[in-house]
């Protein structure tokens, strides 16, 4: 087994979730498919391993769903120094509801030090792949980040017309990132006792994409978006009023919807949005 | 364990351009590497395994400015990369320069050096231009050594990233820190 830790070859499959026809997908609610997730390893910047899980909706086996194809692939980009893995309950949660994402890895956990990790990855994943039909050219992208995970989504976001969905969590564009240059639909959210980023602050800064959707969590703080809202130890995040899984729920019927709307066009879902969601004012 | 070490522990530039004595060995955040020096009319000679992704033989040498412990030091490697994950090919060219004093137990220095790679893989070329910081201290018979290379790299289609390589050095046998290349041990130093 010793060349397999030499040349890291891809493991198999680890089964998150398994399907469930009775799940709606709809209020926040997991979707009917099952969640899997799977590390691969890619060739980069010539010499380097870049390393990314992609998590995928999945069959009563665990494998990719047949009956799926083309769906929307989004990558998601950690936060400073927060393992990424952290993330994990926002992409098991869209495989449920048929989406794939990839979560790449980071030198020390700064997306900052290779900021190209994520369109690096969806290049990788629709050039080789690893799940036929379910991932293809024809799927409709999107770029997810949180704190310092969405300065750099954003960057990548401005420099790639084919990304058509973008969610900036507790995050800003940075000051040179010319995201005024593109339209496309981006979903800006926030908690109103985020420490490190205030809910003014995140408008003031975000108001500079052309085409915001924008919402303040009551409650939520900077940190809770990670699976168990660890991570602020040692920062000025505020407190989290509430319940975590409630938290996150409300969490995932906003950023459903948009998704639905921007990646899907489900008409429905659009219409949503025009409406209050609960927990957000 | 040692097996396991030594299997990784294959060499880079990194070993062959800074190492000390005749056998070294760097084993960084990155990369593994194990040099060769003083192989009489051949050049110096190294293996580096990057990530487990890329597999690099070298040659290399190194060319003091001068005999004194106060110097500067230009190196350069060529090298065949194998690439490891999607196979392919790429070929390695080092530059570097380092200055700072290299006496005869110890060694401070410090560098730029450029580690340019042209491969066959959906990324060309990769352009990194680093500091490279470095100390070493001879122990008996021993060199050990930290080294520190950290800078900016460019990748056509991948845009810039930051490279950080801490690693740790260790060379026996062979050549004294404060003698160059090429000139026998007992040169005379000319200043301290």
């Amino acid at each position: 087994m010793w060349w397999m830790f030499l040349f890291g070859c891809t493991p198999e499959p680890v089964v998150l979730q398994a399907p469930d026809p009775v799940r709606t997908g709809m209020e926040g609610e997991d979707g009917p498919f099952g969640a899997g997730r799977l590390t691969v390893h890619a060739q980069a910047r010539v010499l380097e391993r870049l390393s990314y899980a992609v998590y995928f909706p999945a069959d009563d086996s665990g494998d990719p769903h047949p009956d799926l194809t083309a769906v929307p692939v989004v990558a998601w980009v950690q936060g400073g120094l927060v393992p990424a893995a952290q993330y994990e309950w926002l992409p098991q949660h869209w495989a449920t509801r048929g989406f794939v994402t990839v979560v790449p890895d980071h030198e020390f956990d700064l997306a900052i030090t290779q900021p190209s990790n994520a369109p690096l990855a969806l290049d990788h994943l629709l050039c080789e792949q690893p799940f036929g039909e379910l991932t293809t050219d024809r799927s409709p992208l999107g770029l997810g980040g949180h704190s310092l995970g969405g300065v750099v989504a954003a960057i990548d976001w401005a420099s790639n017309p084919d990304i058509a969905w973008l969610l900036m969590a507790a995050s800003f564009p940075a000051a040179g990132t010319p995201v005024e240059d593109r339209a496309g639909p981006v979903l800006g959210l926030v908690g109103d006792q985020d420490g490190l980023l205030t809910p003014d602050e995140m408008r003031d800064e975000t108001l500079r994409f052309r085409d915001l959707t924008f919402g303040v969590q009551t409650g939520m703080n900077h940190f809770g978006w990670t699976g168990d809202g660890s991570g602020g130890e040692g920062t000025e995040d505020g407190p989290l009023l509430g319940d975590l899984p409630t938290l996150h729920a409300q969490i995932h019927t906003f950023v459903d919807a948009s998704m639905d709307a921007h990646l899907l066009g489900d008409t429905d879902a659009a219409a949503r949005l025009e409406q209050p969601f609960v927990g957000f004012e | 364990m040692i097996g396991v070490w030594l299997a990784t522990a294959l060499a880079d530039p990194g070993a062959l351009t800074t190492g000390q004595g005749d056998v070294s060995t760097e084993v960084g955040l990155h990369e593994r590497s194990v040099a060769v020096r003083n192989l009489g009319t051949l050049p110096d000679l190294g293996v580096s395994m990057y990530d487990r992704s890329a597999l690099t033989v070298s040659a290399g040498w190194r060319a003091p400015t001068t005999a004194a412990p106060w110097r500067a030091e230009w190196s350069g490697t060529v090298g065949a990369t194998a690439l490891l994950i999607q196979p392919g090919m790429a070929i390695s060219a080092t530059g570097g320069i380092s200055a700072g004093r290299f006496g005869d137990r110890s060694v401070w220095a410090a560098g730029l050096v450029v580690p340019l790679v042209v491969g066959t893989t959906v990324h060309p070329l990769r352009l990194p231009a680093l500091l490279a910081l470095r100390t070493d201290v001879a122990l008996g018979p021993l060199w050990l050594g930290l080294r520190l290379r950290t800078g900016p790299v460019w990748t056509p289609g991948a845009g810039l990233s930051a490279a950080v390589e801490p690693a740790l050095s260790i060379g026996v046998g062979g050549e004294r820190a404060g003698t160059p290349r090429n000139e026998p041990l007992t040169a005379p130093e000319t200043s301290r």
